[in-house]
């Protein structure tokens, strides 16, 4: 404590404290006067008592000590023996008193000055005097209070550091005011600091509000066990406004205040559940009536609030309809039996009715509320179940289009787990492996296929696993019997939902018509490519025979008469003969030799033909015909079909060394888009086939593939030319037909000639010989629009010799007075570029505007390609490429104008 | 045997051959190694008979053909081919169509080529 008053002489002392050391004083100095032999005689030790007075804080112990003294001092007089003289002694014991009573009244002066002077002090001393004093004595209060209180009062400064905490152990607390001291909270926490948790209150802090009851969690120390806080404060400020820190309570909230907390917070949370939940959830008592309701109820319902639900009769408002329309009983109603069963109810196929009388699928349950083993009501839960209506609906509408993709689909699908095992297959796939599903599931490739291809299949099941892409493989399907011969897989990753790989996917494609299409073209572009060559050499072979020849004639006029040689010469030329009868066969197979084109009966033909044939052939060679009498007529040269016959036939006769059966059958054949499609240039329509069958050694596959080709034999060097079946193969395409081998080893052989059918309208009678078929001749009108003056002369010419009615024009200008005459004009043939700022397409523009359904022929010396990139010509456009033969033009013409 | 007789022909062994085969015969010949030379010899002098090959350089058989036949009528053609053809159009049918007199596919006997200018030119005389 601080004294205010220093200038003093004395301490002020309690009244009571100097009366009490006054009479132990007083009875020291009766003793002490007793005791000597005369006594004090002058009676001074009681003028001791007096000055005694002087430490009193006011003037009435003084008087006090006064009166006790002079009554000692006679009192001693009385009972001490006098050793002086009575009147010496009384004279003594007069001048103690007198002194006694003198230094009292002294003193009392000297008191009364004292008040005087303290009062005559300035007034802000007696003002801070006052203040300082009223301060301890409220210091002391608040000691006192704080000593008492149960709370823990602490106080921090402006960064929030404690100081001057109380002992928090008088009150339970543990931490202990040297724990806290300087540290702010965030330090005395530690780790044990919850951001989140703190996040309000630290706010409160920042923004310098007060607060309530904030409870948190004092951690424990190795001295201390863990508590819980509850802490109220407020910020205080200095006489500026300037704030200073934050002073409060803390209170142990643990135990009892912290189930109190607890139980506060518990329904905090119940209600915030309550409130948040999308559920809707309302209680009834034992008429129905609600009694409570959350949000998520009235919103589904369609009402403004909880409130408004609040005692109805919540049966008759939503639900009082049954699904089929029918009015739902309230003794039906199965929310009811939770409490007059006193037994849960779960519903999930029920609809509930909006305050706006639409109605939407739910799922409800119900719970019994007890009390005292008392049903007193029901807790009702329900959510609205459209969207999982919804998405059941959607699980299975996607199922079934699932399902059906699968099952309609034209390729296999197949599903494998990790292991490869098959989880799934669709019936394409049973269809095209012909396993039953019971063997399917659960297999392993091995288990259905050969080595090779169950490895291949394994080897990519296990590339997309680890890769997860997607893997393509073609194979061919060894197994016989099976309606697939060569697949195409596409094998892919299943994802499951995490997205982890959880299988293999495959497509299985029956790519077997594709694989043999694409082996047809194969084989008809090579035999295209070996028919341009044999074309070729066959051309320039024909010359060098003119040539040989004819000086073969000269030499001979020239050496006649003499006998050898003539005969040299002789033999020469029938070498040069023998190799134009080659040349024949070269130009038979790549259909440029000269045909005549007539109308004729297959039967006759094939009829005479056996004839020639069982003469020809041996005896060791039967033949049987068969033909049927309505057998259609055909277009084609007869010769040369007899020709085509005899080489079938010998190669026959060569497939039986031993002899054997040929049989020569002839049938109408109708072959529809798909039988035409299986063979390369082959149009859909009526066909005469003629069929040469023998019972000979056959062919492998091998043989087969290459029976057409030039020059490929099976027999011995000089036995054959290889060429019979080339010219057949050749005969048959350049006649609009075709031709099919099948055979098998030691099984024989089977050839079929298709000849197109004549138009139906011919007959032998009226066919004559069927010119039409080598000149492209025609009748319709062509304006031929050439810049150069001979080319354009020549076309013209061609085409007016051939028939047709021609027009031309040098340029486009020029072209335009003839489109706008009167007469048709059926086709326009005009070079690409020209002069006179018109080009062939601004031309053929004008052409289309006047004859819509008209033919256009470009012609021109650039590729149409090049054209079509350099804007100058459409794509996909009729176009002659410059220079051309007379025969080419004219077969373009003809095609144009019949396309 | 008498004519001149103009052969046109790019095969230098076979137009020899053929002016060989001809000049034996007793006839007057010229030749040519396209259709271009061939108009030109044409131009020239006047022939009694033609006889060309179809496929060659520069100008064709057939371009020759119908130019020589524009305006001589009267000119007796005989075309001749290794018998090459084009899609499904012969190129002898065409000669025939557009103004030959006769066809002769090659290889040919030197018989058969004497027989039909001999043939053709009795007829006319």
């Amino acid at each position: 404590m601080q004294h205010i008053i220093g200038n003093t002489f004395s301490v002020p002392v309690p009244g009571r404290v100097v009366l009490l050391f006054g009479c132990v004083l007083a009875a020291a100095a009766l003793a002490f006067d007793l005791w000597l032999p005369l006594g004090v005689a002058g009676g001074l030790p009681y003028v001791v008592l007096v000055l005694l007075g002087l430490w009193a804080s006011g003037p009435g112990p003084v008087i006090a000590l006064a009166l006790a003294g002079s009554l000692l001092t006679v009192l001693g007089f009385a009972l001490s023996d006098p050793g002086s003289p009575t009147w010496v002694v009384l004279i003594n014991r007069g001048l103690a008193l007198f002194v006694i009573w003198s230094s009292a009244l002294l003193v009392v002066l000297q008191k009364r000055q004292q008040n005087a002077l303290a009062e005559a002090r300035s007034g802000h001393d007696a003002e801070m005097a006052i203040h300082a004093l009223e301060l301890m004595d409220s210091e002391q209060r608040f000691r006192d209070f704080a000593d008492l209180s149960s709370d823990w009062l602490w106080e921090t400064d402006a960064d929030l550091r404690f100081i001057r905490p109380t002992d928090g152990n008088r009150s339970g607390i543990a931490a202990p005011p040297d724990y806290a001291y300087g540290k702010t909270l965030q330090e005395l926490l530690g780790d044990d600091f919850d951001h989140d948790a703190w996040d309000g209150q630290l706010r409160k802090l920042q923004d310098r509000k007060s607060f309530r009851n904030f409870t948190y969690v004092w951690p424990g120390t190795d001295e201390f066990k863990e508590r819980w806080l509850s802490t109220s404060g407020q910020p205080y400020y200095d006489a500026d406004g300037s704030f200073l820190g934050y002073r409060g309570t803390g209170r142990d909230a643990s135990e009892g205040e912290r189930a109190q907390l607890a139980l506060e917070t518990s329904e905090a949370q119940v209600r915030l559940l309550l409130d948040s939940t999308g559920e809707a959830i309302y209680g009834i008592d034992l008429d129905g009536h609600c009694t409570f309701a959350n949000p998520a109820c009235a919103k589904i319902l369609g009402y403004d609030g909880a409130d408004e639900l609040l005692g109805r009769q919540m049966h008759e408002l939503i639900h009082h309809t049954k699904t089929d329309g029918t009015p739902y009983d309230h003794e039906d109603c199965k929310i009811y039996r939770a409490f007059r069963q006193g037994e849960s109810v779960q519903v999930d196929d029920e609809v509930l009715w909006r305050r706006d009388g639409t109605a939407f699928p739910a799922e409800y349950s119900s719970f019994p509320i007890l009390r005292d083993d008392a049903v007193i009501g029901a807790v009702v839960t329900f959510v609205d179940t459209t969207e999982k209506h919804d998405v059941r609906e959607a699980l299975a509408s996607s199922e079934e289009r699932f399902r059906s993709l699968l099952e309609y689909a034209p390729f296999a699908i197949v599903l494998q787990d990790l292991d490869a095992r098959i989880q799934l297959v669709n019936s394409t796939y049973e269809h095209f492996f012909v396993f039953p599903p019971d063997r399917l599931i659960g297999s392993v490739a091995p288990e259905l296929f050969g080595a090779g291809l169950a490895e291949r299949l394994n080897a990519a099941d296990r590339q997309v696993i680890k890769t997860g892409a997607v893997v393509e493989l073609d194979a061919d399907v060894v197994e016989q019997d099976l309606p697939v011969k060569f697949i195409r897989i596409t094998k892919f990753p299943v994802f499951q939902s995490g997205g982890e790989i959880s299988g293999v996917g495959s497509f299985v494609l029956d790519i077997s018509a594709q694989k043999m299409a694409e082996e047809r073209l194969v084989q008809t572009h090579k035999m295209e490519a070996i028919s341009q060559l044999t074309g070729g050499i066959a051309h320039d072979f024909n010359n060098l025979l003119t040539a040989v020849m004819g000086n073969l004639d000269l030499l001979r006029d020239h050496l006649e008469g003499d006998v050898l040689a003539q005969k040299y010469l002789a033999t020469a030329y029938r070498a040069s003969e023998h190799g134009a009868g080659l040349t024949d066969h070269l130009l038979a197979f790549s259909r440029r030799q000269e045909l005549t084109a007539e109308i004729v009966d297959i039967n006759d033909v094939v009829d005479d033909f056996s004839r020639l044939a069982a003469r020809t052939l041996g005896e060791d060679i039967r033949i049987e015909t068969h033909f049927p009498e309505d057998i259609w007529l055909v277009t084609a040269d007869p010769g040369q079909l007899e020709n085509a016959m005899l080489n079938l036939a010998l190669n026959a006769r060569g497939a039986m060394p031993g002899g054997g059966l040929l049989r020569i059958e002839t049938s109408n054949q109708v072959l529809d888009d798909a039988m035409a499609a299986r063979h390369e240039d082959l149009e859909p329509g009526d066909y005469v086939m003629i069929e040469v069958i023998d019972e000979g050694v056959g062919m492998s596959p091998e043989t087969l593939a290459r029976a057409f080709e030039p020059f490929f034999t099976t027999r011995k060097v000089g036995e054959g030319s290889g060429l019979g079946l080339s010219m057949v193969f050749g005969f048959a395409k350049q006649t609009g037909g075709h031709v099919v081998i099948e055979s098998e080893l030691e099984m024989g052989t089977s050839v079929r000639l298709y000849l197109p059918r004549a138009p139906k309208e011919t007959s032998i009678a009226n066919a004559g010989p069927a010119a039409s078929n080598g000149i492209p001749t025609g009748v319709e009108t062509v304006l031929v629009v050439e810049d150069q003056a001979d080319l354009r002369s020549f076309v013209i010419n061609l085409l007016s010799r051939l028939g047709y009615r021609t027009l031309e024009a040098e340029d486009g200008p020029a072209a335009m007075p003839l489109l706008e005459g009167e007469g048709r004009i059926d086709m326009l043939l005009t070079d690409v570029v020209l002069p006179a700022g018109m080009s062939g397409a601004d031309l053929a523009r004008t052409y289309r505007q006047r004859f819509p359904d008209g033919k256009v022929l470009y012609t021109s010396g650039y590729p149409g390609d090049e054209l079509s990139k350099s804007g100058r010509l459409p794509q996909d456009v009729d176009l002659l490429r410059k220079p051309y033969q007379a025969a080419e033009l004219a077969q373009t013409v003809r095609q144009v104008l019949d396309s | 045997m008498s004519g001149k007789i103009l052969v046109i022909d790019d095969d230098d062994d076979v137009r020899e051959t053929i002016c060989d085969i001809l000049r034996a015969a007793g006839y007057e010949v010229e030749q040519a190694s396209d259709g271009d030379q061939g108009l030109r010899a044409f131009g020239q002098t006047g022939f009694d008979l033609i006889v060309t090959d179809i496929l060659m350089p520069q100008k064709e058989g057939i371009e020759t053909i119908l130019e020589i036949r524009d305006g001589n009528p009267e000119i007796k053609i005989i075309a001749i081919s290794g018998g090459d053809r084009t899609g499904n159009y012969a190129y002898l049918e065409m000669a025939k169509k557009l103004g030959a007199d006769k066809t002769l596919k090659k290889p040919f006997a030197p018989r058969q080529l004497l027989d039909l200018i001999e043939g053709i030119l009795k007829r006319e005389a």
